[in-house]
């Protein structure tokens, strides 16, 4: 499938960058980087600690100033949009939370309904639907009244997720959503990001496990140093020549151990 | 299941038991307020107007304990740190040095013609606590560093306190001026009329609504202004109104009761375990809590033995310092649990 094919058949996509670049003092941590994901799709964000893939998402969520480069979302650039414009445009689930307060779960998924209604009114009963269905979707309607910090690393994970689904945001932003999760978890994560993205949501989530990318992922971006070394269809990019290069590892295809969950295609 | 859906009915009796357990501490707190004091009330012909007086003083009292409160909530929110407080970060101090600021230049120097004493009190407190926040937003960007915020915060006290004193000093000239700036520096309801509670309720009001109002942003940066902004917080907006209603509402309580200390610290701290961490929740307890507090201090303040009154600083300070120095070594060996 040629990428060409790919932007037919989906006219607008949910975010485009082009050029983007982004420097931290002189250095550019981030540089002439072009990307898109379309609704329908997972586009995983792959590369080597420190490559840029949280910068990338971070920048992508408009949380970094551009040095140069233009970002377009469905709804036009994303420069021009007003805060809550942009939280109806997308989702950032960061890779671990800051809040240390003992916010309840439902009333951190409720923050999802911010940008929705007025922004100093209450919640509507719209925006209690929304939250009941986030929480189902992540399977955490059991905990919706116990204390976000005290929920293990992998429900605060959950929870942010379902706050990012809260939004109804078509472009969701993900910072490594599996780092803290046993296998099963993560398994049941990049299921559950599947549906979202045939459900017909973008998802671009940065990732560490390159099998893990080639299993849920349509495409692949891969960063080298703020680079894009690659991009393209997963199973492209995924593959001996940019494996090498990058990694500096060979891939042996069909060698490594796999999973799959429970009572799934079996 | 059957757990998720019994959690808001527990919820809402957790309340109703707060609320009720509050009013009634409210109710005793008022009764002796009016009971207490150095007159017998069992005088027929001073009964009104003895009422009258510690109705005022009950009322500001309240008004001043709530303010501190409910501003302690907003700047714990403000700086993501539940051991900021208005006192700690020089704002209530600054509050003072507005005042007598206020009180030298109007009292002392005629200025401002058209304004009484009484009027001009609250808009110098507001002058002063706005400014001492605005050096303090500017100066920490970056807010999660408590030493920083903690050190800023007693810095900007100390200076203000310096040049209270250095204000004190001046207004000695005239006995009767220095009277007046002495007995607000020391803080203390003792000269509470009507006029100054009517004074400082449109700042109490305004600030109380208004941070009630913006609840919802002040949780979203409960998360970090990452996390805030991604979710449609603007948040240079949020933190610079908050500021605003937190200086209201720290004017309204300094003009009242000069600088008490401790209140805005101790009273969310002690209401979080009951009311949540959610502002449109935790605000309003905090806020009856707060009077009950400042209320309870001040006929403490009058019922312990001594030549005058106490003064209500005082009393906060030792009942409020060792509660602080607690929940400091409290937070700190959470700190070291967590890393």
């Amino acid at each position: 499938m040629s990428e060409r094919v790919d932007e037919a058949r989906a006219p607008a996509p949910a975010v485009r960058a082009r050029g983007l670049t982004v420097r931290r003092g002189a250095r550019a941590v981030l540089e002439d980087v072009e990307l898109e994901a379309a609704r329908g799709e997972v586009l995983a964000l792959l590369g080597p600690n420190g490559a840029g893939k949280s910068t990338l998402l971070r920048a992508l969520a408009g949380l970094l100033p551009l040095a140069e480069g233009h970002l377009e979302l469905a709804g036009g650039p994303l420069a021009a949009m007003a805060p809550r414009e942009r939280a109806r445009a997308l989702a950032y689930v960061p890779q671990r939370s800051l809040l240390r307060s003992a916010l309840l779960v439902e009333e951190v998924v409720a923050q999802g309904r911010y940008a929705h209604g007025r922004a100093l009114g209450g919640l509507q009963g719209r925006d209690a639907e929304a939250v009941d269905r986030a929480l189902a979707e992540v399977d955490a309607l059991a905990f919706r009244g116990r204390a976000f910090p005290r929920l293990s690393v992998g429900e605060q994970q959950r929870v942010l997720l379902a706050r990012a689904l809260a939004t109804e945001a078509p472009l969701l932003l993900l910072d490594e959503p599996t780092a803290p999760l046993d296998i099963a978890q993560a398994l049941a994560t990049f299921d559950l990001l599947r549906r979202l993205a045939d459900a017909g949501r973008a998802v671009v989530a940065a990732v560490h496990g390159l099998d893990a990318a080639r299993q849920f992922a349509d495409r692949a971006l891969l960063l080298h140093a703020g680079r894009v070394a690659a991009s393209g269809p997963v199973e492209e990019v995924v593959a001996p020549e940019p494996v090498r290069r990058v990694y500096g590892v060979e891939l042996l295809e069909g060698a490594a151990l796999g999973f799959r969950r429970e009572g799934e295609g079996a | 299941m059957s757990d998720a859906s019994t959690e808001p009915r527990r919820r809402r009796a957790g309340a109703v038991r707060l609320y009720a357990a509050l009013v009634a501490l409210a109710a005793a707190a008022a009764f002796a307020s009016l009971s207490v004091g150095a007159a017998d009330l069992g005088e027929e012909a001073l009964r009104q107007t003895l009422l009258s007086l510690r109705g005022a003083r009950l009322v500001g009292a309240s008004l001043a304990g709530a303010a501190l409160a409910a501003g302690g909530v907003l700047v714990q929110g403000l700086f993501r740190n539940p051991l900021a407080s208005p006192s700690i970060l020089g704002t209530t101090a600054g509050a003072a040095l507005g005042g007598q600021l206020a009180l030298l230049l109007v009292q002392g120097l005629g200025l401002g013609i058209g304004f009484s004493p009484e009027m001009a009190l609250p808009l110098g407190c507001l002058a002063g606590a706005g400014l001492s926040l605005l050096i303090l937003l500017v100066f920490l960007r970056a807010t999660d560093d408590l030493l920083a915020l903690l050190l800023t915060g007693f810095i900007l006290g100390s200076l203000f306190l310096s040049l209270g004193g250095f204000i004190t000093s001046l207004a000695q000239d005239d006995w009767q001026l220095g009277r007046a700036v002495v007995a607000f520096s020391l803080g203390g309801l003792g000269g509470v009329g009507w006029g100054q509670v009517l004074a400082a309720l449109p700042l109490f009001a305004v600030g109380l609504v208004a941070a009630w109002g913006w609840g919802r942003p002040l949780d979203l940066l409960l998360a970090g202004e990452d996390e805030a902004r991604t979710l449609g917080v603007d948040v240079r907006v949020v933190r610079t109104w908050t500021a605003v209603w937190v200086s209201a509402l720290v004017a309204a309580a300094v003009a009242l009761g000069g600088n008490v200390a401790f209140v805005g610290l101790i009273v969310p701290h002690a209401l979080r375990p009951f009311a949540g961490v959610a502002h449109r929740r935790l605000l309003p307890a905090a806020a009856l809590a707060g009077a009950v507090f400042v209320a309870g201090c001040d006929v403490l303040a009058r019922a312990i033995p001594s030549r005058g009154e106490v003064p209500l600083g005082v009393v906060t300070g030792l009942v409020g310092a060792p509660i602080f120095l607690w929940l400091l070594i409290r937070a700190r060996r959470e700190e070291r649990g967590d890393v």
